[in-house]
């Protein structure tokens, strides 16, 4: 059969020590980048990419895969730890990740996150490897009309996310709602018009979303925990005294309880990734709210949830691969990764694209059976033994002799981005509103995800109305789109609902 | 002013050139950011990341490629015009649209003060649609835009862009009505077209290699002088009986004022990747351009020459008064 030998040919192409090695390396500078908040695995290829250019193509790959699946894990590390997400795509995962560590369950969070992260992982790869045609056709389908309804679809799951009490509704909204403010600042997308620039310059490219990221995700958390000192000494002191290590047995029972939401994340997060522009972070929290909203006990989620780990961590993993399946059926890059893959391939000559698979299939299914690798020798061999070092040796540390350290870590991440001492003034400012958001019980997650989903909701919404010659009717004419709108006004009513009864 | 101190001063005038020079023979001292105007995979982002490693030997510091997508390229311009002037970042910039755009909306920058590094090479432009339209040949194509005002759309890579005018110049010579939809880049307008979004797209030819050569694409005419190796059996825009042809050129610009030698080095390091040989085989057999390096001034006169040429275009289209 053709597809096994195509398969022999990846496995004979990709398998070589070097490859392996590169992808334990990458994962374990992924794992590095991932976890300190300001820089992530994104960035890591970014900046590593030039170097990759002497090497086979597939060697390139296989390390910045390995950055790219270690970075997606690293950042849950400090989210669990530290309640400081090194990622956004982490942030959800510290909702359940840090109470459970509060009560002494770090062990058991960050092994179940690694967990999910692997079986997320896999199940895109194999989605990837037997039904990337027809996925990309799907992913195709969906157009600027589609893509509106989706984002729209998941900023009213995330609104809703929070909380039991029906207050926090409209908290969500405004959170919501400032986020999609602050991301329209900035010259215009496709008219270059200035707005909300209030006459500075610098504004003019709009506020960087990495500066966003660190200022909302680690400064204001930061900030938020200083402010909670005397409390925080007590919460770790008590962790201490009932530290509990996992069991083999506890570890398949929790996988028992989240097997339905890890496979349920890992079909979210694969159809995610094959959208471009959509990613890891819209993943993980649309795999939480999808994990909360079909719980029959919703109001523990946020308390310590196992389940409010595997949802989000196997989604944004699920993303990885998903994120190849424009690149390969039809050359068309959908991440910053794929981006950089496709560089890395078109250095030694090969155009990524339904030819390639056709002319040189060795190398795109070399590509798949190094991500199937990637996941499962980059998770047990890289992360687990660190993140039982983490473990072992944060749980000692003094949350004040780490805030400094942050602190540099923001600073620098912001500035390393544009060498521009502006964006440590934006971070400044993110950072004391981050944290005056968060004292008033709104949610900075929210606010960074329609932050972060606000140019691609307006550049669809504005596209789709091009083509629809203004008229709004092309909302509805979708059937895909009418039905993800009607879902949003659905979901939104009945959470008001549930949440008035309380 | 005694001689202690008028030596002093000398002294002092000297040594701040010296340093000067110092600091731009030294250059590069760390890595450069290069920021590419339109998405992956697009044309200029291909030849761009294919030229990045020869720049870096002969730079000797890694280039840091960041896609800075929007407004028809503007907003990656922008952001190098803003820039510290010390030759850490620059951006590629393509023929005629730096010029086109600053013509429509008031800038935050005026294209002329940027400092023109060089260009690598000119290319083509293709218009295509989905292999399963109902169009074979562009009269087919032509006679449907003229009984349907209005409904044919077409992708571009930003309104305002060379894709874009082309086809308005098209339109005002047939006497149709048509519809631009512009996209981050040439990437997104072809996914847009196979998904069905859009019935038709005009891009430059490397974005449309894949899908072409896969034959998802099917290609209805070459909008220049020349057939073109990717797609020989389809006639250019002259043969159909305009007068009329569209190239681009892919080139680079620095912030004003950037220290003439640092302009120097990075023309250099262009030229110097452009004169390889892999560059050459890979342009012509993968990427289906051709490599003609032209120096910053040589770039600049294109610049005055296409900013005349295209503003007529712009006032026979109407989009200019």
């Amino acid at each position: 059969m053709n597809f096994i030998s195509n398969l022999m040919d990846g496995i004979n192409y990709g398998f070589s020590f070097l490859n392996l090695l590169g992808i334990l390396v990458g994962y374990l500078l992924g794992i590095i980048f991932g976890a300190i908040p300001g820089l992530t695995g994104g960035m890591a290829i970014v900046l590593l990419l030039p170097f990759t250019y002497n090497f086979s193509p597939i060697f390139a790959i296989a390390t910045l895969m390995g950055i790219y699946k270690g970075g997606v894990y690293g950042g849950s590390i400090t989210a669990i730890l530290f309640n400081i997400p090194g990622t956004p795509m982490a942030a959800a995962t510290a909702f359940d990740g840090y109470p459970m560590r509060i009560k002494g369950e770090g062990l058991r969070a960050l092994e179940m996150a690694l967990f999910a992260s692997i079986i997320g992982g896999t199940v895109s790869n194999l989605l990837l490897m037997f039904t990337a045609p027809p996925l990309a056709r799907v992913a195709l389908k969906l157009g600027p009309a589609e893509i509106s309804a989706l984002i729209f679809f998941a900023l009213t799951i995330i609104t809703n996310l929070m909380g039991n009490a029906a207050i926090e509704i409209w908290k969500g909204l405004v959170a919501a709602g400032l986020g999609l403010l602050f991301s329209i600042v900035g010259l215009d997308m496709l008219t270059a018009t200035r707005r909300y620039g209030f006459g500075i310059i610098q504004l003019d490219s709009g506020i960087n979303y990495i500066v966003a990221i660190i200022g909302i995700l680690a400064l204001a958390e930061v900030f938020n925990q200083i402010d909670q000192a005397g409390e925080l000494k007590l919460a770790v002191l008590k962790e201490v005294k009932i530290f509990k290590r996992p069991t083999m047995k506890s570890r398949l029972k929790d996988l028992k309880i989240c097997a339905k939401d890890i496979f349920r994340s890992s079909i979210v997060g694969s159809i995610i990734g094959a959208l471009p522009g959509l990613g890891a972070t819209e993943a993980a929290f649309l795999g939480y709210g999808e994990a909360k909203r079909n719980s029959k006990h919703p109001e523990t989620f946020g308390e310590g949830e196992i389940i409010g780990i595997a949802a989000p961590e196997s989604a944004n993993n699920a993303v990885c691969a998903a994120s190849m399946i424009p690149l390969v059926t039809l050359g068309i890059p959908g991440s910053v990764v794929a981006a950089a893959l496709f560089g890395a391939f078109m250095i030694q000559g090969m155009m990524p694209g339904p030819m390639l698979m056709k002319t040189n299939p060795e190398v795109i299914y070399g590509l798949f059976v190094l991500m199937l690798v990637t996941d499962i020798l980059g998770g047990l061999i890289v992360a687990y033994p660190i993140l039982y070092l983490a473990e072992k040796y944060m749980k000692k540390i003094a949350y004040n002799v780490l805030f400094p350290f942050i602190i540099v870590f923001c600073a620098v991440g912001s500035y390393g981005i544009n060498f521009n001492t502006f964006d440590i003034k934006v971070l400044l400012f993110l950072g004391v509103f981050g944290y005056f958001i968060k004292r008033n019980g709104f949610f900075g997650p929210i606010f960074l995800i329609a932050f972060i989903l606000g140019p691609f909701l307006e550049r669809n919404v504005r596209t789709a109305l091009i083509i629809s010659k203004g008229s709004i009717s092309i909302f509805l004419r979708s059937p895909v789109a009418l039905i993800l709108l009607a879902f949003s006004v659905i979901y939104t009513i009945s959470s008001i609902k549930k949440k008035f009864k309380k | 002013m005694n001689k202690f101190k008028l030596s002093i001063f000398l002294l002092l005038f000297l040594l701040f050139f010296v340093s000067f020079s110092v600091i731009a023979q030294d250059y590069p001292l760390k890595p450069i950011k290069s920021l590419i105007p339109l998405s992956a995979g697009g044309t200029s982002d291909i030849v761009a990341r294919a030229l990045a490693p020869y720049m870096e030997e002969y730079l000797g510091q890694p280039l840091v490629l960041i896609n800075k997508p929007g407004a028809n390229g503007t907003l990656a311009v922008a952001e190098v015009a803003q820039s510290e002037p010390d030759g850490y970042t620059f951006g590629w910039a393509n023929l005629p649209t730096l010029v086109i755009h600053s013509q429509l909306t008031e800038l935050p920058y005026d294209p002329e003060e940027l400092e023109f590094i060089a260009t690598a090479m000119p290319f083509e432009y293709v218009v295509l649609v989905r292999k399963d339209a109902s169009w074979n040949t562009w009269e087919e194509f032509i006679q449907y835009a003229k009984s349907n005002p209005g409904k044919i759309t077409y992708g571009v890579p930003g309104l305002g862009s060379t894709n874009h005018l082309a086809l308005e110049f098209v339109a005002m010579k047939e006497n149709i009505q048509w519809e631009p939809v512009p996209f981050p880049g040439n990437p997104e307008a072809i996914a847009a077209v196979l998904g069905g979004h859009v019935n038709a797209c005009n891009t430059s030819t490397t974005a449309a290699v894949s899908t072409v050569q896969s034959g998802e694409m099917k290609p209805l005419i070459v909008l220049s002088d020349k057939r073109i190796n990717l797609i020989p059996d389809i006639p250019t825009i002259l043969e159909k009986g305009y007068d009329f042809y569209q190239y681009s050129c892919l080139g680079a610009v620095l912030p004003p004022n950037t220290p003439e030698a640092i302009r120097l080095k990075l023309e250099q390091a262009i030229e110097y990747a452009c004169n390889q040989d892999d560059i050459q085989e890979k342009a012509k057999n993968n990427f289906f351009v051709t490599i003609d390096f032209k120096n910053g001034s040589e770039y600049r006169e294109l610049a005055t020459k296409y900013y005349k040429i295209w503003g007529d275009v712009l006032r026979q289209v109407g989009l200019l008064k």
